[in-house]
């Protein structure tokens, strides 16, 4: 080897010494990773949301046994709660709309998704956007008691409508009525019920707005409900959480709203529902 | 009721967070980054021939490859692509810049490491980029001619030729 070739392969040493690093920490832009506490925070909205779709799901599911409808000036907020759930059982299709806005301190996460529920034929039609994109979803026919049972499709851009194969637990979980309404009644029981409701404009209308006290124990039973496992992570500067409950002069939900923040992060969750009557016409588009 | 669970999805993330599981796709991003950020470092200085700017290359390299975890085959390799990226990326940074350019830092040398280096840079410094890239990725990072010339957007036949004249400068440097 001549002494001009070690001296090539010496700098390459050299070269090779000098960018021997140790593998760094990787940091992805604006953290998008989370706190452990912020990922709580996070949970907690995401349950809320899933029992306000759940109770959408167990209002078609259950029928009528009583008739509370009854003047909403003479009823209790905890009797107007309860015609809420009522007014579902009876109501053919819903046409809903669902805001997250998760403020982060540092990012923020934005999902809005539209569209119907025919709670008659159990199927579902909407749009998600979560960032990414608009996305159309459609769920159904169902061979259970809810919504979905058999099979959730997905459609980004024009590419075509995807079956999810694998949707998570969180969905066996919902397609069981029974649980969902055990796991909804002890989270109702739990929490507290204003008892003086409010009244509120909504539209055209004017709505009683009814708020619920939601203990942290009983969102930790839920989540546990819900993905199946205890939520031991909740956050130590949970701020308390209100959910409040817009009912129409009808006894129908017409808005669910509420705030779940610890720390720097803030989740708002708004849920707007609408009686579809008759049901939305909701044609599969796939065969 | 399928729809929130599928909005959901990355609050279904979070949870898996909580529960002390990793998503797949995280998992093999961490796998992939802990082994792949070496090649692509050096790949970054070999084109850069500047420390701090290859770390910042490296890891807008990998954030790309962050934002794309859960729709990227993790069964084809992932280092030919993030070579590309790097590739792109060091190309497009020297585009932007306008002389003089920033001051070299040098950081976790010590002192006759940042001799070294320096001598070294120098050395390196005069060398085209594409040859140095084309060195440093056969010599140092193991890859075969052919296997380099996607990563190094080059004929094989360029890439040995390259590699060629480099060390026949690098021979001649004293």
């Amino acid at each position: 080897m001549s002494v001009s070739k070690d001296r090539a392969d010496e700098l390459l040493e050299t070269w090779a010494a000098a960018t021997d690093r140790r593998v760094p920490a990787f940091a992805p832009r604006a953290s998008r990773r989370g706190h452990p506490l912020r990922a709580a925070v996070i949970v907690l909205a995401a349950i809320l949301v899933v029992v306000a779709f759940g109770a959408i799901a167990i209002g078609g599911y259950l029928k009528p046994t009583q008739d509370l409808r009854q003047p909403q000036d003479a009823q209790s907020p905890a009797e107007l709660a309860a015609s809420s759930v009522q007014a579902l059982a009876t109501t053919p299709g819903i046409r809903y709309a669902l805001t997250v806005a998760v403020d982060l301190g540092n990012d923020t996460m934005h999902l809005d998704s539209s569209g119907e529920i025919d709670l008659e034929r159990h199927r579902f039609s909407g749009i998600a956007d979560g960032g990414g994109g608009p996305m159309l979803l459609f769920g159904g026919p169902s061979s259970g008691s809810v919504v979905v049972a058999d099979g959730l499709y997905v459609r980004t851009g024009a590419g075509p409508w995807e079956h999810v194969a694998d949707p998570s637990s969180a969905l066996d979980r919902l397609i069981d009525p029974d649980g969902l309404t055990g796991a909804i009644a002890r989270w109702m029981a739990s929490s507290q019920i204003d008892p003086t409701s409010r009244g509120a404009p909504c539209g055209t209308q004017r709505c009683q707005i009814v708020r619920f006290s939601v203990p942290a124990i009983a969102l930790s039973e839920l989540a546990g409900f819900v993905f199946g496992h205890d939520a031991t992570l909740l956050p130590t500067d949970l701020a308390p959480i209100s959910v409040d409950l817009y009912i129409d002069p009808s006894g129908f939900p017409v808005r669910v709203e509420t705030r779940v923040s610890a720390g720097e992060t803030t989740i708002d969750v708004t849920l707007q529902l609408t009686r579809v009557d008759p049901a939305p016409t909701i044609t599969p588009p796939i065969p | 009721m399928a729809w929130p669970t599928v909005r959901i999805g990355p609050l279904d993330r979070v949870h898996e967070q909580m529960n002390g599981t990793q998503p797949d796709d995280e998992r093999r991003f961490d796998d992939a980054f802990r082994h792949a950020w070496p090649s692509v470092f050096r790949f970054a200085v070999a084109w850069t021939n500047d420390l701090p700017t290859a770390e910042d290359i490296a890891q807008e390299a990998f954030t790309r490859l962050w934002d794309r975890r859960d729709t990227l085959d993790w069964d084809r390799p992932v280092i030919p692509w993030l070579l590309v990226v790097t590739r792109r990326l060091a190309t497009d940074r020297f585009r932007r810049l306008r002389p003089p350019y920033p001051a070299p830092r040098v950081r976790d040398l010590n002192e006759d490491g940042v001799a070294a280096w320096l001598d070294v840079r120098a050395a390196f410094g005069r060398l085209t980029s594409r040859e140095r890239a084309a060195l440093v990725t056969v010599a140092i990072l193991g890859f075969t001619p052919d296997e380099a010339s996607d990563p190094l957007g080059m004929s094989p036949g360029a890439v040995r030729a390259a590699i060629s004249r480099a060390r026949e400068k690098l021979e001649n440097e004293r």
